[in-house]
């Protein structure tokens, strides 16, 4: 279980996140949504350490981070995937290296393993994102939602326990996105998978998530079901989510 | 008068800090050593700094022995001296000119395309990444580049010493006539191994600057493309002044 407390970050003076509460239940798909650039990436990234909280913790299964030495925070990383918003592939590496990464690198260590055998792995890693026969291209010769996809099996290939999605279907076709957002839930239903999604893709979220919560002016102010989400009067929440230009969410904030 | 006061406590306050982190960036790039980077990992290191940076260091070393012993001659000769210019220039070269020049060429080359990497990395999480997946960073980017640059970048220097005397010979076999063998035998009565161990414990020194100064500015850069052209430009200034600081220091202690 994952457990946000009272969260405050601030970049060079302004404040983004303003006491974050949220408590992420294990096997569970939570969507986190808002507007752009109101923190949800950042909180996410507090999430495994990546940010260091002005104020407030982040614990996973009753470990607080920011108490934890190297060695602590790396065994505990080892439970993450993150899927990152550019996919973040790494450019020297062609896809089937990007893809085996996690496993040769397990541990913070190198390790040695058959050439043949983590092809294989990567390859039908990629066929489960819908990728074939682009095993030896470089980042740079996909287009952004191939990188996506890329990242996103390389992001599920060592069985982590926690996923970290950040947008995954932004930049890919309706057809693409249906893909992603049923393997999301495959991994979450057959494997039992924690996957923290954040999005503003109102379809997926409707389709995936078994917990929403809104982030707005740095704090959440809604956190329950889809079901409820539809019903709140909230109407930040509502404009958010009908997509309306006119209400208390104003264009440029 | 109080605006000025205050600007020059802000930059004393931000120069101090970029020190402080400097230093600690050194620190936990050295401490990254362990566990030992793969040799697979180091040899496209091994292979840009060596191979890659070849060509340019041939160029510049011999137009270097070429354009001394061209200025040594022409002044020799009001003393009559004008033999010795093997000599001169041998020492001149492996005490100083050679890991000097071999130095700055490579910051130019290295620091820069070292600052431009990492700092594509870090802008496009490539870095946040590889902490995720319990990589360390420096381990992954830093410590196998400071190794390679170790054992390169001083076989480069060996390789510029070597093409600046055979330049300077060039010159000074057209001009004054010199045998080859009397023009190596002035070199061996004039340079010791002080002057080569010097040269190769300085070009040691200038490697690591070298690899650090690209890896600090690429590490800490912000803010998207200008960031990296930012960082690209930091490192190779940085790294070209804190080469002579260096020098400076060496030379007064191989010398002073």
């Amino acid at each position: 279980m994952i457990e946000i407390r009272n969260l405050y970050k601030s970049f060079n003076g302004k404040a983004v996140l303003k006491g974050v509460s949220l408590t992420i239940e294990e096997g569970k798909v939570t969507t986190i949504i808002g507007q752009s650039g109101c923190g949800k990436s950042v909180l996410l990234k507090h999430v495994v350490g990546l940010h260091n909280p002005d104020e407030g913790e982040v614990s996973v299964d009753g470990e607080v981070l920011k108490d934890l030495d190297d060695e602590a925070m790396r065994l505990c990383r080892s439970k993450f995937s993150y899927l990152f918003q550019g996919g973040a592939l790494f450019d020297s590496l062609t896809v089937w290296e990007n893809v085996i990464f996690p496993l040769v690198w397990e541990g913070g260590r190198h390790h040695h393993y058959d050439k043949r055998i983590l092809q294989k792995k990567a390859a039908e890693t990629l066929e489960l994102v819908g990728m074939v026969h682009v095993e030896s291209l470089k980042p740079s010769e996909l287009s952004g939602g191939m990188k996506k996809r890329v990242a996103l099996a390389r992001a599920i290939v060592h069985n982590p326990r926690y996923i970290l999605y950040d947008e995954p279907t932004t930049g890919l076709d309706p057809v693409m996105s249906a893909v992603i957002d049923d393997l999301i839930l495959t991994l979450n239903r057959e494997l039992g998978l924690t996957s923290v999604v954040v999005t503003h893709d109102m379809q997926s979220v409707a389709h995936i998530s078994d917990e929403v919560c809104m982030l707005y002016d740095g704090k959440i102010i809604f956190n329950g079901s889809v079901a409820r989400m539809k019903q709140e009067k909230n109407s930040v929440l509502q404009q958010f989510i009908q997509r309306e230009n006119k209400g208390p969410i104003q264009f440029g904030q | 008068m109080i605006y000025h006061q205050v600007m020059i406590k802000k930059s004393l306050l931000g120069a101090a800090e970029n020190v402080g982190r400097f230093s600690l960036f050194v620190d936990r790039s050295y401490r990254s050593f362990f566990p030992f980077p793969p040799f697979s990992h180091m040899f496209k290191d091994l292979y840009e700094i060596s191979v890659r940076s070849l060509p340019i260091i041939i160029l510049v070393s011999a137009f270097m022995g070429i354009i001394m012993s061209y200025q040594l001659i022409y002044e020799l000769r009001t003393f009559g001296a004008e033999m010795y210019v093997g000599g001169i220039v041998a020492v001149a070269v492996c005490r100083e000119l050679g890991p000097v020049f071999a130095a700055m060429i490579l910051a130019g080359r290295l620091s820069s395309g070292i600052a431009a990497e990492v700092g594509t990395m870090r802008i496009s999480e490539q870095i946040d990444a590889l902490e995720v997946m319990s990589v360390n960073p420096l381990n992954y980017l830093v410590a196998p580049r400071l190794l390679a640059a170790l054992v390169m970048i001083p076989m480069l220097t060996v390789f510029a010493d070597a093409i600046a005397i055979a330049g300077s010979y060039l010159v000074a076999g057209k001009i004054l006539h010199i045998h080859i063998l009397k023009y190596i035998d002035n070199i061996r009565f004039y340079l010791d191994s002080l002057d080569i161990l010097s040269g190769l414990i300085k070009s040691m020194a200038f490697s690591q600057i070298i690899v650090v100064v690209g890896s600090y500015f690429g590490y800490f850069t912000q803010g998207g493309a200008e960031g990296v052209g930012k960082a690209t430009t930091n490192a190779v200034v940085v790294a070209s002044i804190l080469i002579l600081v260096a020098d400076y220091f060496l030379t007064a202690l191989f010398f002073g």
